[in-house]
């Protein structure tokens, strides 16, 4: 039995050749469609954006393709999960992949930042009713500059799960005991760790839905 | 935790070329396939598995022991950091198998419906290829000449994602 010449992935259902793209750069992602016949539009039905402007040469490099990924886009394909990784901060790109997503039904949102800058991401146009899971990963910039800096109220009613790394809460919400998930009535795991309150102290957390609650690493700093 | 006693239910999985493998039925519940099956009672007390090898399902097995064993996230939120990276590093050393076994062994978690080992494959293969040329990832992946484009094809695909290619 000689199975060694066999195509095995070619006979696998595209939802899985998805998984393993999705897992990849969307740049290298991209860059499969000269495989082979099945590979060419792979990237075009995909359900999962992975997004990450550390792989191309200049911002502007960057953005280009973003705005092409999307152009090229099978329009009817829903998004499933959006991953978005910035070392330089665009208002535009930002808003403009978040919009597509919420348009196409995201559920679930990583943002990243991998460079130890101090720029705030415009969080208020978090707006979407499909969202059930959001992530954000900022990093330790010097001097304790997180570039997530949390100041509004979010309105995502799907949402159940939040996890926030490196990121700072404005005294308008811990004043407004986490005013940024009051409008989330259906939040139920919080994790909140590494994160500073500017010009405060404490907060109070009152949410009639949410389960299970994890706070790490909290400071406070002026 | 669930630990395999004489007295637990057993399920028997027969593969394609006619071997068979007997199991704890907790063992066999992490495929959500035979799961459906066994809750819907179509399962008879040998299950057959035209479609998988021997090499293939006692890796399988092997897998989905493991898995039943460990302490699953949902049971508690205390579970203990230990078990999770003791699994961590048992899936890490469960992927250091070659290709064409990777593929066999993703196609038939597919079957079989087991998601995480779905997700370890697919996770592996994406780490085999990363950075690699075409030409070194048709290799790894054994595409089949047939299915390769044109030399014209492969142009305008290329044209078409110029701003991906460097």
């Amino acid at each position: 039995m000689d199975l060694e010449g066999l195509d095995r992935l070619g006979n696998l259902p595209d939802e899985i050749i998805h998984k393993i793209l999705s897992i990849m750069d969307m740049k290298y992602a991209v860059q499969t469609c000269v495989l082979a016949s099945k590979w060419r539009f792979m990237c075009t039905q995909m359900p999962y954006f992975n997004f990450s402007s550390d792989n191309f040469r200049t911002f502007e490099d960057f953005l280009e393709f973003v705005g092409h990924v999307l152009f090229r886009r099978n329009k009817q394909t829903e998004v499933e999960s959006v991953r978005l990784n910035l070392c330089d901060f665009v208002r535009e790109t930002f808003i403009r992949v978040l919009q597509y997503a919420f348009s196409h039904n995201v559920k679930k949102i990583t943002l990243s930042c991998g460079e130890e800058r101090n720029f705030e991401f415009p969080l208020d146009v978090l707006r979407s009713r499909s969202l059930k899971c959001l992530k954000l990963i900022g990093c330790y910039g010097g001097m304790g500059a997180y570039p997530f800096t949390l100041a509004s109220t979010w309105e995502l009613p799907a949402l159940t799960t939040v996890s926030l790394d490196y990121v700072t809460l404005s005294k308008d919400i811990t004043d407004k005991g986490i005013g940024l998930i009051s409008k989330c009535k259906n939040l139920k795991n919080l994790t909140l760790n590494h994160f500073r309150m500017l010009d405060s102290d404490a907060f109070s957390i009152c949410h009639s839905q949410l389960s299970n609650l994890t706070l790490k690493h909290g400071y406070q700093s002026y | 935790m669930s630990t395999s006693s004489s007295s637990s239910k057993k399920i028997v999985l027969k593969s394609a070329d006619n071997e068979t493998f007997e199991i704890d039925e907790i063992v066999a519940l992490e495929s959500q396939a035979i799961k459906n099956m066994i809750e819907d009672e179509c399962a008879d007390n040998v299950i057959p598995l035209g479609n998988i090898d021997s090499k293939t399902l006692s890796k399988i097995i092997e897998y989905c022991k493991k898995h039943a064993e460990s302490p699953k996230k949902d049971d508690n939120a205390d579970i203990d950091e230990k078990a999770v990276e003791d699994l961590k590093s048992f899936d890490a050393e469960f992927a250091k198998v070659d290709m064409p076994l990777i593929q066999d062994i993703l196609m038939a978690a597919n079957f079989l419906n087991i998601d995480n080992l779905i997700g370890l494959m697919c996770r592996t293969i994406a780490d085999r290829i990363k950075g690699k040329t075409p030409e070194e990832i048709r290799k790894i992946l054994n595409i089949n000449k047939n299915d390769l484009l044109s030399p014209e094809q492969e142009a305008k695909a290329r044209e078409e994602n110029s701003w991906a290619f460097d």
